[in-house]
């Protein structure tokens, strides 16, 4: 993370594998070479992949952690999701449209869901666009 | 979005200065999270109380604290991006929101299940729309204070006349255009409406003429009446020609008469309801603002002057960084919200129940902190945003947050300061480094 920058697609996805990589040193086999440089977001998303396997077959850690452990389709997508987010905090109204182009965003019917959720998962990360029925509110953080 | 208190937690635990119980100076605006002062308790029973405790005591605080402008924000839910509709699901997986069409009407009586009806969207704007003209009202004879309205299009002025910020310029000369051109529509629609409603009038005082003729006929003719002299209307009203039907136009129909025997055009439309159609430019200034949700809408009154936010809102500390850094503004910016606690559990009622406290939050004092703990990056509160957000996207992923964020936590803001330690985000106390299993060296650090 020396030479990266969070809030850029690569920096955020090398940040993720530096993270898991740290978070989990005990329980797989780490990657302290290929994390010394600097990583394109190609590289970040190989390593994660890596790390997803490695993760998933490590009997080591809960069954319940690996399962909820995000697909490197998942996780791509999610990383485009929270860039969107900071697009939408710092832009404001002048972010762009969720829909259009890679946030990590999909159109499924008339639904908006994750890129990379399964349709289950999806059924329940997802919201009506057009049903106005219920709102967000939040109460508290 | 719902963001982890950790966050906040971690940003208390290294300022406890930046929280404090008093606003520390006044501010000039003050902006109202008006979404969320739709939720009340069960305390509130009627719509008086609903309204004078949630709206009327909110912005008289932020009088009270100094501020001469207070604007209360609404969302508009046209520009609301569609991604953020996600985060609903776990409100409508709780409870389904109660049945309201947006034809129907508030009800009488403040309802007992507020919170699921607040959740349909149509009662909600109607419960704004409501908050909206009783604001109005409220503070019209305001001389010396301002209140302005940030819900749909530019912001509405209520009491004493301020300069708006620049931004709302544009908007409000493209609203102005859009109003026109939709004014021009309307004209013309009416003025359709006029014609067709003039000639079923003429059709019908023609028939009621020509029966004048005959004994007990109910009609008159119109244009026979400028051919020759006609019945007055005194003398139609006499006579009881006119069918009981037709008596209410029987001022267009003189009117009419008038005007035609004096070679104008006919037309039954009075002259004091005739318009000339709306002048429509023909291009716009500019597209108007998509300003959809408040959270958004906050920042646009920050060049105004100091600002306090009046929020419960977790969204606020990370935009509000970004914003800051963002525009470069040297406005002090506090945010007034509930009380984290970082050393425990606060105080309770009798009842066990937690008390509400709140506290505010100076946002300057959080970003020179943030600016510290991130001296590489030129875009520091970016980067910390960035951070929070990964964190905060996906549902599924906040289970393992607290993990994840001791790392970043680890990573960023502890690693400069090893006299603190590492937080743990359980107890927010600092913990040994050992206990995480890993040295620190191997640590990076995000910049």
């Amino acid at each position: 993370m020396r030479k990266t920058d969070v809030a850029d697609a690569a920096g955020m996805q090398a940040f993720v594998v530096r993270v898991y990589n740290d978070m989990y040193a005990k329980k797989i086999r780490t990657m302290t070479r290929e994390l010394r440089d600097e990583l394109s977001e190609a590289d970040g998303e190989r390593l994660y992949g890596v790390l997803s396997t490695s993760m998933k077959n490590c009997v080591g850690i809960a069954a319940r952690t690996r399962d909820g452990f995000f697909t490197p389709e998942r996780m791509r997508a999610h990383v485009r999701n929270s860039l969107w987010t900071l697009s939408y905090w710092t832009e404001l109204d002048k972010c762009p449209d969720p829909l259009v182009g890679d946030h990590g965003f999909e159109r499924r019917g008339k639904f908006v869901a994750f890129v990379g959720t399964p349709e289950a998962e999806a059924a329940l990360e997802t919201a009506a666009i057009d049903a106005p029925d219920a709102d967000e509110m939040e109460l508290e953080d | 979005m719902t963001i982890k208190a950790d966050w906040i937690k971690i940003l208390k635990r290294a300022n406890t200065d930046a929280f404090t119980t008093r606003i520390p100076s006044r501010p000039y605006v003050a902006f109202i999270d008006g979404q969320i002062k739709l939720m009340c308790g069960a305390h509130v029973a009627t719509w008086l109380q609903f309204f004078t405790a949630q709206f009327v005591g909110t912005i008289d605080q932020g009088f009270a604290a100094g501020a001469e402008v207070v604007v209360l924000g609404f969302d508009d839910y046209a520009f609301v991006p569609s991604a953020k509709n996600m985060t609903q699901i776990k409100r409508i997986k709780t409870a389904p929101p109660v049945e309201f069409g947006e034809h129907e009407e508030l009800p009488q009586d403040f309802p007992d299940n507020w919170m699921d009806s607040i959740k349909n969207r149509a009662f909600k704007a109607k419960v704004i729309t409501f908050v909206v003209c009783n604001v109005r009202r409220h503070y019209a004879r305001e001389t010396a204070r301002t209140v302005i309205i940030d819900w749909r299009g530019p912001p509405e002025v209520i009491g004493r006349t301020i300069a708006l910020p620049a931004m709302f310029a544009g908007e409000a000369a493209a609203a102005e255009a859009a109003a026109q051109a939709a004014a021009k529509m309307a004209w013309e629609a009416k003025a359709e409406k006029r014609a067709a409603k003039a000639a079923r009038r003429a059709a019908k005082a023609a028939k009621a003429a020509a029966g004048a003729a005959a004994p007990a006929t109910d009609y008159i003719d119109l244009t026979a009446g400028t051919e020759s002299a006609g019945p007055t209307l005194n003398e139609l009203n006499k006579s009881r020609q006119v069918h009981p039907n037709l008596q209410p136009a029987l001022h267009w129909i003189q009117q009419a008469r008038r005007t035609a025997s004096d070679g104008a055009a006919m037309d039954c439309v009075p002259a004091a309801i005739q318009e000339a159609p709306p002048a429509v430019d023909a291009a716009p200034a500019s597209a108007p603002l998509r300003r959809g949700e408040c959270d958004t809408k906050a920042f646009s009154w920050l060049e105004l002057g100091p600002m306090l936010l009046i929020s419960t809102d977790g969204d606020y500390i990370p935009i509000a960084l970004a914003q800051i850094e963002r525009q470069g503004t040297t406005h002090e910016v506090y945010l007034h919200r509930m009380v984290c606690r970082s050393d425990g559990p606060g105080k309770r009622k009798p009842d066990g129940r937690p008390k509400r406290e709140y506290e505010y939050a100076n946002l300057n004092k959080l970003l020179s902190f943030i600016r510290a703990e991130f001296p590489k990056s030129k875009t520091p509160a970016r980067t910390f945003a960035a951070m929070v957000s990964f964190c905060s996207m996906s549902l599924s992923l906040s289970k393992r947050v607290p993990a994840l964020c001791a790392m970043c936590t680890h990573n960023s803001l502890c690693a400069r300061s090893p006299s603190r330690g590492v937080i743990s985000l359980k107890t927010c106390r600092p913990r040994a480094r050992t206990n995480y299993g890993h040295s620190a060296r191997s640590c990076a650090r995000p910049t």
